[in-house]
């Protein structure tokens, strides 16, 4: 004991001794003398795009229509795409003067500068002798004067749409630096029908909400869709017997299979990045944990959790390595992170109020969730729980999805009152909260990939 | 352990604080010393690094007497203060002592490099800015060949930036670091009009710092733009980064010409670095 003492006294000592050194070495460097003064700027929060019709050269009849008219809605689509990101305040094609195929790879950059234009997308289209639709696209920086970039599309006229959102991607990619988004396709539950007897149906379309579709009839209940990674199946929660279980639907085939074959409730089920394993929640005598199971419907599922108290299953990671997961087994719901194995689980969520509905951006660096603190509110936090953020100021927003660049979140809104629902989605910075069209009322929205 | 033993451990003892005490006395010392010392300023500024760094009594007594080489100074009033300091020569690249390129329209000593190391600027620029004013125009040039009005505006506003006036360092040295600020101030604007068209957005995006370097020619025309990299990329900004950059580089070659520099400071602004964030 008093060796341990005269060890201490000697460590404290050498503490003491060296302490100057230390602070020494924590002085705050000064900034060079010859440090190159800082220019700050502010950002212009929209940049002006001009979109005008495409042009058509040789006019011709395709199965989606004439090619003078799908110039145009070819344009339509860029520029609602656009629009829509936030970033940029679009005009045309409408109000715009036509252009001719000579403009395309010559545009008349003094006229766009006296409109205060900045970015142009000019482009044509026609129709090559496969039948299929070819789709030109161009944007120039209307100010410096050059052209940023051009790209070509071949695709069967079904597939116009696809080509416009090809476009707006690249175009969105060019002058954001941020992955595309817009060619991708978003599931959701369809709600008609009134408050407390709402008929919920699974429901899916493209990102700008064309290509409306159905997938159930609404004789059961279906809850929190995930589309697989190569979009062929949809995980789904179905209330088939009146017990919510896991269902795969097969888009193609319309058929189904349940995840699990146990007569618990499951639900919660989320696809891992490479589609071969699903992680779900299972409840059994008031217990809920966490399990993952192939993809396959083989083998035996895992179980990943085990305390006593309520575990629901949130996202992977996307290098699939992690999995980030709600538990109230610290006295409320918090935010916990642990690896794919169930190993080293930790809270990250420490504020106040309850934390629900994580999941992990397909960019790895944040990831989405509710806040239930009086409101529901979404917020992002590091996957270490630091630099929270609430994007939304709503009385009930939940359940985030990410688009596919990490870029957007997509969650539902519930009105007070009437308890309708309605799809939204709001940028990273917070700014340009928007609704997106549905056909009725929607939620737990669940935006797939970009389409291959 | 006998007396004899403690008695010889009480010396030791004694002995090795004694040392400690000098050592510790011998520290403060040599501390005083340095807190005592007269401050010397050593700027390394790059194209200016050194010069003007002497006091202006130095530059009085060593200037060559060399009117003869100058060009004399077109009839003005008042008489002009000899202003040879914005010519700053960069010594590695120019070691030779030689007549400045360009005539000095005004009675001065010859821009050589002894002379440019003794002179500091800030006196010179005062006494410009003293002339300007009783012509009676304020900031308006008083003489053909003076600053242009934009370029002292700046180095007017240059007094108003936070932490002008602080004394550090001697006067000369202030006084380039003032210079560059304020041909900083004046390059800034014109860049911005064409970076707020193209800046990306993005969470963070206003912590990276991006650094340039510009060359420019004595019309203020861009010769070249280097990219100096950025600080304050994560994994949150980091699609902006580039494209950030792109934005920046395109921005600084488009508003060229840059406007307003004044040819007779070429010297000082001829490559002329700034750090450029975006807020987002």
């Amino acid at each position: 004991m008093k060796r341990h003492t005269l060890a201490g006294k000697f460590i404290a000592l050498l503490a003491l001794l060296l302490m100057p050194l230390a602070a020494h070495a924590q002085t705050p460097t000064l900034p060079a003398e010859d440090e190159p003064e800082l220019v700050e700027f502010d950002t212009a929060k929209t940049r002006s795009i001009a979109v005008p019709a495409l042009v058509a050269p040789n006019s011709a009849d395709t199965a989606a229509g004439n090619t003078t008219t799908l110039g145009r809605q070819i344009a339509e689509v860029i520029s609602a795409d656009l629009r829509a990101s936030g970033v940029f305040e679009t005009s045309g094609p409408g109000g715009l003067r036509e252009i001719t195929l000579a403009e395309v790879t010559a545009p008349q950059f003094d006229y766009w500068k006296g409109r205060n234009v900045e970015q142009l997308v000019e482009g044509f289209v026609r129709v090559g002798g496969d039948g299929n639709l070819t789709v030109g696209c161009y944007l120039y920086d209307v100010g410096n004067g050059n052209e940023v970039t051009r790209l070509g599309f071949n695709v069967p006229p079904r597939d116009w749409r696809r080509a416009a959102h090809k476009c707006a991607d690249a175009i969105y990619s060019k002058l954001t630096g941020e992955a595309p988004f817009f060619d991708s396709r978003i599931a959701y539950i369809a709600e008609t029908g009134p408050k407390g007897k709402r008929v919920k149906r699974l429901a899916i379309m493209d990102s700008d909400g064309a290509n409306h579709r159905f997938i159930t009839n609404g004789q059961s209940t279906a809850l929190t869709p995930r589309f697989s990674p190569n979009y062929k199946s949809i995980l789904y929660l179905s209330y088939v017997d009146g017990n919510p279980r896991i269902y795969v639907y097969d888009i193609d085939g319309g058929r189904q299979r349940l995840i699990t074959q146990s007569r618990n409730p499951t639900f919660a089920p989320r696809w891992s990045p490479d589609g071969q394993t699903i992680l779900y929640s299972m409840a059994i005598a008031g217990n809920t944990d966490v399990y993952k199971v192939s993809a396959s419907g083989s083998g035996t599922p895992v179980k990943l959790t085990s305390s006593p108290g309520i575990d629901v299953g949130g996202s992977f990671s996307p290098d699939g390595r992690q999995i980030v997961f709600e538990s109230d087994r610290s006295g409320s719901q918090q935010i916990y992170v642990m690896g794919a194995d169930g190993s080293n689980q930790r809270r990250i969520s420490f504020g106040s109020g309850r934390y629900a509905t994580p999941e992990w951006s397909p960019r790895a660096d944040l990831i989405a969730y509710t806040r239930i603190a009086g409101d529901f509110r979404v917020g992002t936090m590091r996957p270490d729980g630091s630099g929270e953020r609430l994007l939304t100021d709503s009385w009930q927003d939940e359940a985030p999805t990410w688009a596919p660049n990490g870029r957007v979140i997509q969650f539902f809104r519930t009105a007070k009152g009437s308890g309708k629902t309605s799809i939204w989605q709001v940028d990273l910075t917070g700014a340009n909260e928007r609704k997106l069209p549905t056909p009725v009322d929607g939620s737990d929205p669940s935006w797939g990939p970009v389409l291959p | 352990m006998d007396q004899t033993d403690r008695m010889g451990l009480g010396v030791a003892v004694c002995a090795h604080v004694a040392l400690l005490a000098a050592m510790v006395f011998g520290l403060f010392v040599s501390t005083e010393r340095i807190t005592k010392s007269e401050p010397i300023s050593v700027s390394l500024v790059g194209e200016i690094a050194e010069v003007s760094t002497a006091p202006d009594a130095i530059q009085e007594e060593s200037a060559p007497p060399a009117a003869a080489q100058v060009e004399p100074a077109p009839p003005a009033e008042p008489p002009p203060a000899p202003t040879p300091v914005m010519k700053f020569e960069k010594p590695v690249e120019k070691p030779q002592i030689k007549p400045v390129e360009k005539p000095v329209k005004r009675d001065a000593p010859p821009l050589v490099k002894t002379a440019v190391k003794k002179v500091p600027v800030k006196p010179a620029l005062a006494k410009v800015a003293a002339a300007a004013t009783k012509s009676g125009k304020g900031t308006t040039p008083a003489r053909p060949g003076g600053l242009s009005k934009s370029f002292e505006d700046s180095i007017n506003n240059v007094g108003k930036a936070p932490g002008a006036g602080k004394a550090v360092g001697t006067p000369a040295a202030k006084s380039g670091a003032e210079v560059k600020r304020s041909v900083t101030a004046l390059l800034g604007p014109q860049i911005q009009r064409r970076v707020e068209s193209c800046t990306p957005t993005g969470i963070e995006l206003d912590r990276i710092i991006t650094t340039v370097t510009l060359s420019l020619d004595q019309s203020g025309k861009l010769l070249n733009v280097s990219y100096g990299g950025q600080t304050g990329v994560n994994d949150s900004n980091r699609p902006q980064a580039d494209p950030l950059k792109q934005c920046i580089l395109q921005s600084v070659r488009a508003a060229s010409p840059y406007r307003g520099l004044d040819a007779e400071y070429h010297e000082v602004w001829k490559s002329h670095s700034m750090r450029i964030k975006a807020r987002g």
